[in-house]
């Protein structure tokens, strides 16, 4: 069973995902879902980090799982389905671009949360501060809102894989996900430093 | 990376799934999905598109896109024209033995059109909408073969 963590971040389940896949492409339902809990935020995030809009994000998700399905008794890695999902959903995503003839569209991609509803106090200081976050990742240069919305929808292990198939040389990535979290930084701390832990 | 970073990218993380989460549908509608995978049909790979092969040269006014799939010994071909919003699929199934059977249309959304192959093994869809699909032929025989999935 996947687990999800406090961040969000689908942990490792006790069952590999070469026996995930086998077992789904045996037919059984709860194999698949284990499989779309554990990656359907990274494919969303690589919709969004294409700047698609919610209808083309969406389509963009299920076309990969269609994709996904119709070979799932061909995957040659199992083990390093993170990198075919987002190349499969990358390439997705550039078809959606090109077709509509259009490069950006729809800001809602970077949209801050919704401020009006109520919160209890703990809860609404940390989605305050989350939402702050998200404000100032917004201002981040495209390459790195691109490169980091990937990084957060996936386990560490999975950087390197998802980083190739978001097109970024493989010597590249460690840096520049270390200047772009630098920048993310500079701009939090010039307005009160969110990095620190809440309080309690 | 240091520890500063991953608990910067933690951060980030829940952030993200606040401001931007995956809609519910888009979730539901992944695990629904499951009921399309078609464990006893083979896989008819896509062998020629028109789109591929014409793009920037296709003129304006002309927008018909013909597709070629083939599976051992059977292929599909599919003529997608377009109308507004509206496509259409005339296509024929072109098997050693008669093509004689049914075709669905099938798509992402889950909705799926039914029609009856013709002497000839040609079959039409209209009125739809644009998006994935993909073409389902069932051979008399028995036999079942899907299309890769393809766009409207």
């Amino acid at each position: 069973m996947t687990v999800i963590s406090r961040y969000g971040v689908s942990v490792r389940s006790s069952e590999g995902l070469t026996t995930l896949v086998a077992r789904a492409a045996s037919g059984e339902q709860d194999a698949w879902d284990a499989l779309v809990d554990r990656f359907e935020n990274l494919l969303w995030s690589v919709g969004r980090a294409h700047r698609l809009n919610t209808a083309d994000a969406a389509d963009v998700v299920q076309t990969t799982w269609l994709r996904l399905l119709e070979n799932l008794g061909r995957i040659e890695d199992p083990e390093r389905l993170a990198g075919w999902l987002v190349t499969t959903g990358r390439r997705e995503c550039l078809r959606t671009l090109r077709r509509a003839g259009r490069e950006v569209l729809d800001d809602t991609a970077l949209d801050v949360v919704d401020e009006t509803a109520p919160a209890p106090d703990a809860a609404l200081l940390e989605r305050e501060r989350d939402a702050a976050l998200w404000g100032f990742f917004a201002q981040l240069p495209e390459r790195c809102q691109r490169l980091l919305r990937i990084l957060v929808a996936v386990e560490s292990t999975a950087y390197a894989e998802v980083s190739v198939a978001m097109g970024m040389p493989v010597g590249a990535i460690g840096p520049t996900r270390m200047r772009c979290l630098h920048k993310l930084r500079m701009l939090a701390s010039g307005a009160g430093d969110l990095t620190e832990g809440s309080p309690g | 990376m240091t520890p500063d970073d991953e608990q910067l990218l933690r951060e980030l993380s829940v952030a993200a799934r606040q401001a931007d989460p995956i809609p519910d549908q888009v979730q539901i509608l992944g695990r629904a999905s499951f009921g399309l995978s078609r464990l006893d049909a083979e896989l008819a790979q896509l062998t020629s598109d028109s789109d591929e092969l014409l793009t920037g040269v296709r003129s304006a006014g002309t927008d018909v896109r013909l597709l070629t799939f083939e599976a051992e010994g059977l292929v599909i071909e599919a003529q997608v024209s377009a109308a507004g919003a509206r496509r259409s699929v005339l296509g024929q199934v072109i098997d050693v033995d008669i093509a004689a059977g049914t075709v669905s249309l099938e798509t992402a959304y889950l909705s799926r059109s039914d029609a009856t192959l013709d002497d000839v093994g040609a079959f039409r869809f209209e009125g739809l909408a644009a998006g994935t699909v993909r073409l389902v032929v069932t051979l008399l025989s028995g036999r079942s073969v899907a299309t890769r999935w393809f766009r409207l």
